[in-house]
């Protein structure tokens, strides 16, 4: 039986990346999983049903939580029994990531420094950092002033 | 009819409709022409933006949006070779081809024109079948609605997605997010885990602006930045009369093709377009042509994504069924507005309904006028490097989320859903499935349960109700039947292979 992760002979680009696809389809698939066990049991708690002819709360919750377990299994068997294909390093996933965990600070930021002046760092910074360079101060102010100018003042949209 | 478009005129006529269609248009092109965006992201940004509005002018503005978004989509896939957007991916193939050979302009104007006719046959079915069908969908009871969410749903999951089991592993992961929030016939928490935030249920547009925009935020990172060129001087778009005369019968065939895939509920402008495109090589007298430069082979898939505008708001307006992802999002801006998609909105909101079909007209004439006129704006915004346009779309998904209900906590709900559709993306799982589901999981647990009240608790409702039977048959159906085409295909390459 094919191993999880091993890395397979696959014969050139059209395999690339395949394994890892692979990988993340089973690592959904348990995800999905623990997600619908947890569900399952967060019904636990819901009141039974008060009318003897409505199904209540439980029932509808019920039949997502059995159809998300089976699914989940199939998703990582049909994965799993899937030819095997070339492991390769992602690096833009890593970009991806690093954006990740600055757009948290950044929300978490806002009701700290105030909106216009985190956004206004944030910006320049995403910009300077995804390689936009001189781009980054231009497009901050721009985006601030169009974000005060157009949303706020004009149309009247909240801002943080 | 005529006195409802008459309605209808008001607000398209009156200065804040005109100028809500030709930005929602403008900007529909650009969210279409920047390969990433598309008609789904662009609405649920632009959603909060019409919150202060007039119902009737904010509906515009963003179905002026679609309109222009799904044109757009061609203009960097025939300069880039890079569709704007999924429904262009058809157009890279003949619309390159024709760039290639040193006609970008004679490309643009047949993608153009086509979009222009397609739009126009979309909305003509729109006004012609949408009140009819309304006036049918009055009759319906829980039993009815009940099936047809299940019909709606059983269609997207099976027919949107690579793998079957994708498909539907995403769309039950939407229904379990719907059941978040208070019950709905016994009005009790569920799912919420004490947070008054989640007591209304999982806010519908915070998940879409998560898994749309966000999402895209960290996709586009991916990607890194275009390598492509584009050329910038083109030296017009208008089409010779000839190629008017020549392509007449393809953009008909195309724009009823559309409009047709638009109905289907789920089923939107990228499998529209490529049907077109399919038919259009099938009976063409130089198939051979097609692949090399074909004008045909641009104009039909380009017609079809722009007809199925009007087609996909056939079901969402007489319905409350989305025709397709976008009019889900769409469907969002008109519950956010506290009108409720159906056919009771016909006499509820008339100004709003009405102003639609008429709007979607003049958007069509907007989008001709602003695409030919305004390209070299259009040309140079493909050049907008994704190092800018990642912290832009994320600060606009900042700004959205919150702007829906003052909560912080919605923007970190925003991220949440940003990290969970790229995940899903990146897999190969479809997102459609998901929005729908979170669309139609309420009706279907809400008439499921009405329905049983109704029968004291036999299921024999769904059976015995005639249009109920025949939807669930047609749901059943489309459930299986990409599990059908798949064994066959199976067998058709195994004795082969």
């Amino acid at each position: 039986m094919a191993v999880p992760g091993s890395i397979g002979s696959g014969d050139g680009a059209a395999c690339r990346g395949d394994g890892i696809l692979r990988i993340g389809t089973i690592a959904v698939g348990c995800a999905t999983l623990a997600f619908s066990l947890a569900y399952l049991h967060a019904i636990g708690d819901l009141p039974a049903p008060l009318d003897p002819e409505d199904i209540g709360p439980r029932r509808f919750p019920n039949i997502i939580a059995v159809l998300l377990v089976v699914l989940s299994l199939l998703l990582i068997a049909e994965a799993w029994f899937r030819g095997k294909g070339e492991l390769v390093k992602d690096p833009a996933t890593w970009r991806a990531g690093a954006l990740f965990l600055l757009c948290v600070a950044y929300v978490a930021a806002v009701p700290l420094a105030g909106y216009l002046v985190a956004t206004l760092i944030w910006i320049a910074a995403a910009v300077w950092l995804l390689g936009g360079r001189w781009l980054a101060p231009v497009t901050a102010v721009g985006f601030v002033a169009f974000i005060y100018g157009v949303f706020e003042q004009v149309l009247g949209v909240p801002v943080p | 009819m005529i006195e409802g478009l008459l309605i209808g005129l008001g607000p398209v006529l009156s200065w804040a409709g005109i100028a809500a269609i030709v930005a929602g248009v403008a900007i529909g092109i650009i969210v279409g022409a920047l390969p990433g965006l598309g008609p789904s992201l662009g609405i649920a940004l632009l959603i909060p933006l019409t919150w202060d509005m007039q119902p009737a002018i904010g509906m515009l503005m963003l179905i002026s949006l679609y309109m222009g978004a799904e044109y757009g989509g061609s203009i960097s896939a025939i300069l880039i070779s890079t569709p704007g957007t999924a429904a262009a991916t058809a157009t890279v193939i003949d619309g390159y081809a024709l760039n290639r050979q040193g006609h970008p302009g004679r490309a643009l104007g047949a993608s153009l024109s086509a979009s222009t006719v397609g739009g126009l046959v979309g909305a003509l079915f729109l006004i012609g079948l949408a009140a009819p069908l309304a006036q049918i969908a009055l009759s319906f009871g829980p039993p009815e609605y009940f099936a047809l969410g299940v019909f709606g749903l059983a269609i997207v999951s099976s027919l949107s997605a690579e793998s079957p089991v994708k498909g539907w592993i995403v769309a039950v992961l939407g229904l379990a997010f719907v059941t978040v929030g208070v019950d709905p016939i016994l009005g009790m928490d569920r799912f919420t885990f004490g947070r008054i935030e989640l007591m209304e249920g999982m806010p519908f547009l915070t998940a879409l602006i998560g898994l749309f925009a966000v999402a895209e935020v960290f996709n586009m990172v991916d990607q890194g930045e275009r390598t492509q060129k584009v050329r910038t001087s083109i030296a017009s778009i208008f089409l010779s009369l000839a190629d008017l005369r020549r392509l007449a019968p393809t953009m008909i065939r195309g724009a009823v093709i559309g409009t047709v895939v638009g109905i289907i509920p789920g089923v939107g402008a990228g499998v529209g377009s490529w049907i077109a495109y399919d038919q259009e090589k099938r009976f063409a007298k130089h198939p051979e042509t097609f692949g090399h430069g074909a004008i045909e082979g641009i104009a039909a898939p380009e017609a079809a994504n722009n007809a199925t505008v009007g087609g996909a708001l056939i079901p969402m307006l007489a319905l409350g069924i989305p025709g397709s992802a976008t009019t889900a999002v769409l469907m969002g801006a008109l519950i956010m507005h506290g009108l409720q998609p159906g056919p009771q909105i016909f006499d509820r909101a008339p100004d709003v309904v009405y102003g639609l079909f008429v709007g979607l007209l003049v958007s069509v004439v907007v989008m001709y006028v602003l695409g030919s006129l305004a390209m070299p704006i259009w040309v140079r915004m493909i050049a907008v490097p994704n190092a800018v346009l990642a912290p832009v779309v994320f600060g606009l998904a900042m700004i959205g989320s919150y702007a829906l209900r003052n909560l912080m906590f919605d923007v970190w709900l925003a991220l949440g859903f940003g990290v969970l559709g790229y995940v899903l993306k990146k897999f190969s799982f479809p997102l459609a499935p998901m929005i729908l589901a979170m669309v139609l999981g309420y009706m279907i647990e809400a008439n499921f349960r009405r329905s049983l009240l109704m029968s004291s608790g036999s299921m024999d409702i769904f059976a015995t109700q005639p249009i109920s039977a025949v939807f669930l048959l047609l749901a059943v159906l489309s459930f299986f039947w990409p599990l059908v085409r798949a064994w066959q295909r199976r067998r058709a390459v195994s004795p082969a292979g």
